[in-house]
């Protein structure tokens, strides 16, 4: 509250002054006063100068002043008078002084240390000292109560429309902040921040209040004046919430506003809150409670979006592609929640700039490190420890952060199920940014990501996969109009597996990907109407699909090797988006995708018009290194709408297509560390799916609440599925076991969503079909005659609840729920005896559900105490997962043990399960 | 800290495997079971014909008075006989190995099955069959070779029969009466009374055992084919496992594997799911009634080997049988011995017999738990 008295001072000083005098602020000053009031004072003072004296006669009644001094300046003779004192003064130029008691008046604006240097016109004219008296907690207010003017007041008015850019930071770390809202009321615009805290605001010229909002972050506003086009910088202070009812605006009007459909965001403090299985913060796991996200199981990080696979997804971390985005089995997500800020997902409306999945873009964007000091974070779980370390390499300029997580998970093997009791596992996984900023218009990231696992399942085979990415990002700024960023990097994942136990047989066979791609994305801001993203994508992909080898000198396995694979796919894309009027906007985007598989490569041919099976196979062909094995391409459309009919009220629609060329092989009902991928090829074409939907958006009680419906339909077409008994793995004509099927999927999401106030979370409903259909004999064997037939995650109600209530600042409590039908198994309908021992006989593909699933999940969050100043911030999570305690169907399965047919529920996480964890920062 | 921890061992200890019904409706499915490979070069075929039943139906319904033949490439055709309820059967088969051959059935309710034309499989006599003593017990190898390496895919089904002895040597009987089956005392076994102390049991492989060398360089097979777990009674005195080798095409052995793991290794997190069962017999009569079965033929090879207790030290079987002393009058034995068997002379002589040792049946007739016919080929 301080801020705000030294003006209300201010201004009782001015309207409340008795006296209106004239002195001189150099001139020399003598005077013998004794216990004198300060009307006594102020008339020997002025009496000697031209000065004039401003304050309030109720804050110094009583006072009195000694003073002895013999032609001294003012300030020494005021400085000798309130010594001892809780009166301070001020002089302000050209003569006037003003006296207070208790606070000390400012009397300039604080240094325009925030406005950046503008070359291209002359720059901002700032009328500032450098403050003295202020505080700290000053410089907001003062920042927002002055009139900052951009541009030179001398150029000519030529354009209509000026251009402000400039960077959104954090005070306090220097790093960017993403999606922060800037609002300017009169003309309306409305801009986000992008993912380097980069804005562009077009404005008519003259003088405009710049509204700031951003989650987690203190609202605050800028007016300004402007002339001609011109930059600014804009720091937010941290919202530390000391006062009661802070609205925090988590993008509070953009999901009205945004012409993004079916985009969902969700930072890194909210997905803290969720409990989560061994307390462990995971981020795929939040993003499963989000409408239109499903997943197989518990032992299944792989997402499924509005009816895709697992492999439909292109799940980005800083840009690089995660291949395999889970640790120990699919237990935990294999992101570090200390290094990541937030994430996003797309699942309608996907932007131009990204291609190549069918489903769904994942966003996951890490922090960027703290620029201003050295800080740092540790935590201490049930199965794993997580350390990070962030801080400067160059003040104001280069930051770092890097992240490491490590297991100790056996012991908690040994409690699982029999057949599991003699598994071991380890992870880990490293993250390391660095960002730096050459200079206002240039800035370098690098981002390193590793994360390792390596488990053995109750069995001498042991299995391990890795992932490897590195990327080099590059932002410039052409001008206040356009600005690009250009990626380039590697991503790399691996598996292996290998088993000892039988000398003779022993093996090690195993699988990777590597691609490396260059990404250049430029955004020109046109005018306030149009905004135009345009660039172009190249990913060069080379996959090695499998070698077997010996392992060990007795070893008789004969080594195997598949032909690596190459491909080059390679997008062009424009997008525009077009604000019609002020509640009209459309956006329309067009990505043509080119993909070559290229050689050296030997290629099975078959029969033209056959099913592609072994007896039709004509022969091989050969191509050379760098040869066009076969070309696909072809043009993506993006078109989205957007009609806001009030500020709190919208309805959008978008059509999209997509095209996918690398697809992945599973056969299990998981997403499985032992997946292969495959590029697309001459025999297996790339997948193709469209998507129409609309949405309904509605925010209520002062854009506090959200709420959405969305309707989907989506086709797809090619969609890989594998015929009986397939052979996935080392199979040299892959082509033989898969068939392409197609699949329709629809549904309707609903979601309400409060995140601010005590009570907030969100719940989100979702009805929705994905089915399948092989009915083409020419294709293979058709699956359940030709008929329709329900994928794997096909889970019709989906119904989750995330709530968390801050019962005090320190102490939330955090309880979630999620119910959804069974997801469906093939399940026998008959037994024989064969082999000596009774079998099951299974029907038709899924054709009935394993039971349904609820579980609640609850958790405490305990904070040490708030204070900023203090070495270290300690937080306690206590929780149980699975409160209830309901035995959640795995899988359903059938065994013929000792001769007779037993069928079994398999459940993961059978009981209640507590947890502890402590975190602490510095 | 120490408690949460304590808690959270405990709730995951607690057990996430539960028994599973069904809520398919039951449906009589009735289709043609074959199993069964056509032994070429001596010895006897065996082709086993049933149906399959609905889900909760415990019986094997076997699938008799059909007509089951096997034909040549040059239409020949051999007719096997039922020898006992579903079991077809031909001994001594001497067939032409340049010839492909295929099997015509025909069900007593007049459904026509045909096989696809199959070629004649290789397969080389058993190695041998070793083992070796492990942590965990004694576990049984399969050596194989071909010289040829074209055999590749194998399959074996094995027999194991044991001898066990009682814990004790009975020299003693009640002596009954013949109305009212009261145990009046105990007197001496004679040589004719039936054997209780040596016994033999036996136990047939109950899943698929496939083993394939395609992935080796050479044709060559180590693989294990059972465990005796440690201090198991089947190697208590002597065992002997007999195991017959066949050897399949690619498709055959696939079909296989799919059996295998539709019906052996389903429902760990990653297994794959169900699949169809395709084999290369059809229904003639009707082609959209699936069938069950892969036809086959090839020489089957066979292997016995024994192995003594004394061969393995500290083997730790143990009985856990105490006897008790009781007096030998009729309403001690009423009262004491009720459920026990007499073993042996604890006071007195053969002639007159104060008091004897009796233990529990288990301990003492051996033809509880298995049969006292000696197997033909026992040494």
């Amino acid at each position: 509250m301080k801020k705000y008295c030294s003006f209300i001072m201010l201004l009782a000083c001015m309207l409340m002054c008795r006296q209106r005098v004239f002195g001189q602020i150099d001139s020399l000053i003598t005077a013998d006063l004794y216990d004198a009031t300060v009307e006594q004072l102020v008339a020997a003072l002025e009496s000697q100068s031209n000065l004039h004296f401003y304050y309030d006669t109720a804050q110094f009644d009583s006072a009195t002043f000694t003073l002895q001094v013999k032609k001294q300046p003012l300030r020494k003779v005021l400085e000798q008078a309130f010594s001892q004192t809780e009166f301070h003064f001020a002089i302000a130029a050209p003569n006037v002084v003003f006296l207070t008691r208790g606070t000390p008046i400012s009397t300039t604006f604080p240094s325009a240390t925030n406005l950046a240097e503008n070359t291209d016109t002359q720059g901002i004219i700032a009328k500032t000292g450098k403050p003295k008296a202020a505080e700290k907690g000053d410089l907001t207010t003062t920042l927002e109560n002055k009139v900052y003017e951009i541009g030179d007041r001398s150029v000519p008015a030529l354009q209509s429309e000026l251009i402000l850019t400039g960077y959104v930071k954090d005070a306090k770390t220097g790093e960017p902040v993403i999606g922060a809202n800037l609002n300017v009321e009169k003309p309306s615009v409305n801009v986000l921040t992008d993912q380097y805290g980069y804005f562009s605001i077009s404005l008519p010229r003259g003088r405009h209040t710049i509204n700031i909002q951003s989650l987690g972050m203190r609202d605050t506003r800028r007016q300004i004046q402007i002339y001609s086009d011109g930059k600014m910088n804009i720091d937010l202070q941290n919202q530390v919430l000391t006062i009661k009812n802070v609205t925090i605006a988590a993008q509070k009007i953009g999901n009205v506003k945004s012409t993004q459909m079916g985009l969902q965001k969700i930072d890194i403090k909210t997905i803290k809150q969720v409990p989560v299985v061994f307390g462990e913060a995971d981020i795929l796991r939040v993003v499963t409670t989000l409408p239109g996200v499903k997943t197989v199981g518990e032992a299944s990080t792989g997402l499924n979006v509005r009816g895709g696979s697992a492999d439909q997804n292109l799940i980005l971390f800083n840009e690089a592609t995660i291949y395999n985005p889970s640790h120990f089995f699919g237990m935990f997500s294999a992101f570090n929640p200390e290094v990541v800020k937030d994430v996003e997902l797309y699942k309608s409306s996907i932007p131009a700039r990204y291609g190549g999945r069918l489903s769904s873009v994942l966003n996951i964007n890490s922090r960027e490190g703290n620029k201003k000091k050295l800080a740092g974070g540790a935590g201490l779980g049930l199965l794993t420890s997580r350390f990070n370390l962030e801080g400067p390499l160059i003040k104001d300029k280069t930051s770092f952060i890097i992240g490491a997580r490590t297991t100790y998970a056996n012991w908690m093997l040994k409690l699982l199920p029999d057949q599991y009791k003699n598994s071991k596992a380890g992870f880990f996984d490293l993250n390391l940014n660095i960002t730096h900023e050459v200079n206002k218009k240039n800035t370098v990231y690098f981002t390193g990501y590793m994360s390792k696992d390596r488990f053995n399942l109750n069995s001498d085979t042991a299995y391990g996969y890795k992932n490897i990415n590195l990327s080099l990002k590059w932002k410039h700024i052409f001008s206040s109009k356009l600005n690009s960023l250009v990626t380039g990097g590697q991503d790399q994942y691996n598996y292996s597996i290998y088993s000892t136990r039988l000398p003779l047989n022993a093996y090690k066979m195993g699988f990777d990907i590597h691609q490396t791609y260059f990404r250049a994305h430029f955004t020109y801001f046109l005018n306030n109407q149009h905004s135009i993203d345009f660039g172009v994508n190249s990913i060069y992909y080379k996959l090695n699909p499998g070698y077997f080898n010996p392992n060990g000198k007795e070893s008789l396995v004969k080594p195997d090797q598949l032909d690596a694979e190459q491909a080059l796919e390679s997008a062009l894309y424009v997008n525009d988006r077009y604000n019609i009027t002020s509640s009209f906007t459309v956006e329309g985007g067009i990505r043509y995708s080119v993909y070559n598989y290229l050689g050296p490569k030997t290629v099975n041919t078959y029969v033209h018009g056959l099913p592609i099976t072994e007896s039709n196979m004509t022969g091989t062909v050969a191509y050379e290194k760098g040869k066009f094995i076969k070309n696909y391409s072809g043009p993506e459309y993006r078109v989205s709408a957007r009609y806001a009919f009030s500020d709190s009220f919208s309805i959008k629609a978008a059509f999209n297509s997509q095209r996918q060329y690398i697809h992945m092989l599973s056969n299990t009902a998981a997403m499985a560390p032992t997946d292969i991928w495959k590029l697309s090829d001459p025999s297996i074409r790339p997948q193709y799916g469209e998507q129409v939907s609309l949405g309904l958006y509605k925010n209520f009680k002062a854009n506090t609440i959200e709420t959405s419906l969305e309707v989907y339909y989506k086709k797809i077409s090619n969609y890989l599925d594998y015929k009986s008994g397939a052979n996935l793995v080392l199979n040299h004509h892959i082509e033989t076991d898969v068939i392409g099927t197609k699949g329709k999927a629809y549904g309707i999401e609903f979601l309400v969503k409060k995140l601010t106030g005590k009570l907030n979370g969100w719940i989100s409903y979702t009805w929705s079909r994905i089915l399948l259909q092989q009915d083409d004999p020419l294709a293979g064997e058709l699956i359940n005659r030709g008929d329709f037939y329900p994928a794997n995650y096909d889970k019709p109600h989906d119904i989750t609840m995330i709530g968390n209530y801050r019962v005090t600042h320190r102490f939330s409590l955090s309880l979630n729920a999620t119910y959804s039908t069974g997801r469906p198994i093939t399940l026998p309908i008959g037994r024989f005896y064969y082999g000596g021992a009774a079998r099951t006989l299974y029907a038709d593909r899924n054709a009935y559900r394993i039971p349904d699933y609820f579980r609640t999940d609850f958790s405490m969050n305990i904070d040490g105490n708030h204070k900023i100043y203090q070495k270290t911030h300690n937080t306690w999570t206590i929780g149980v997962y699975n409160l209830t305690g309901r035995k959640n169907p795995y899988s359903v399965y059938y065994v013929s043990e000792n001769g007779a047919v037993n069928g079994y529920k398999l459940s993961i996480f059978g009981s209640a399960i507590p947890y502890i964890n402590y975190n602490i920062r510095f | 800290m120490n408690k949460l921890l304590f808690l959270a061992l405990v709730s995951l200890a607690t057990g996430c495997k539960e028994k599973y019904i069904s809520p398919a409706p039951l449906v009589t499915t009735g289709y043609l079971v074959v199993e069964g490979v056509i032994n070429n070069g001596g010895g006897v075929t065996n082709l086993k014909l049933s149906r399959t039943t609905d889900l909760k139906n415990n019986s094997n319904i076997t699938e008799r008075a059909a007509i089951v033949k096997l034909e040549s490439s040059s239409n020949g055709v051999l007719q096997l006989k039922e020898n006992f309820a579903g079991n077809y059967s031909i001994d001594n088969l001497q067939l032409d190995t340049s010839l492909k051959y295929r099997l015509n059935i025909i069900t007593g309710n007049n459904e026509q099955y045909l096989s696809d034309f199959v070629k004649i499989r290789n397969n080389p006599p058993i190695d041998s069959i070793s083992w070796t003593r492990q942590n965990k017990g004694v576990e049984i190898f399969v050596n194989t070779h071909d010289p040829q390496n074209n055999s590749l895919y194998y399959q074996w089904q094995y027999d194991e029969t044991w001898e066990f002895h009682s814990a004790y040597f009975a020299t003693l009987k009640y002596i009954i009466q013949a109305n009212t089956g009261i145990k009046l005392g105990v007197t001496a076994r004679l040589p004719t009374d039936p054997e209780m102390y040596v016994c033999y049991q036996s136990n047939s492989s109950t899943s698929l055992l496939l083993g394939s060398s395609v992935k080796l360089s050479q044709d060559i097979i180590h693989l294990p084919v059972t465990l005796v777990p440690n201090a198991s009674w089947k190697l208590s005195v002597l065992y002997s496992v007999f195991v017959k080798q066949y050897t399949w095409s690619r498709e055959g052995y696939d079909f296989l594997e799919r059996m295998k793991k539709n019906t052996e290794s389903v429902g760990s997190v990653f297994d794959a799911q169900p699949s169809e069962l395709n084999g290369n017999i059809h229904c003639i009569s009707n082609p959209a009634l699936p069938v069950i079965g892969f036809f086959n033929i090839c020489t089957v090879r066979e292997k016995r080997i024994f192995i003594k207790n004394s061969e393995l030290p500290l083997w730790g079987f143990s009985e856990g049988c105490t006897t008790e002393v009781i007096e030998n009058n009729r309403d001690s034995i009423l009262k004491k011995a009720s459920g026990l068997l007499p073993v042996d002379v604890a006071k007195g002589d053969p002639f007159l017999i104060i008091s004897f040792n009796a233990a529990p049946p288990s301990c003492v007739d051996c033809t509880l738990r298995g049969t006292n016919v000696k197997p033909f080929f026992w040494p």
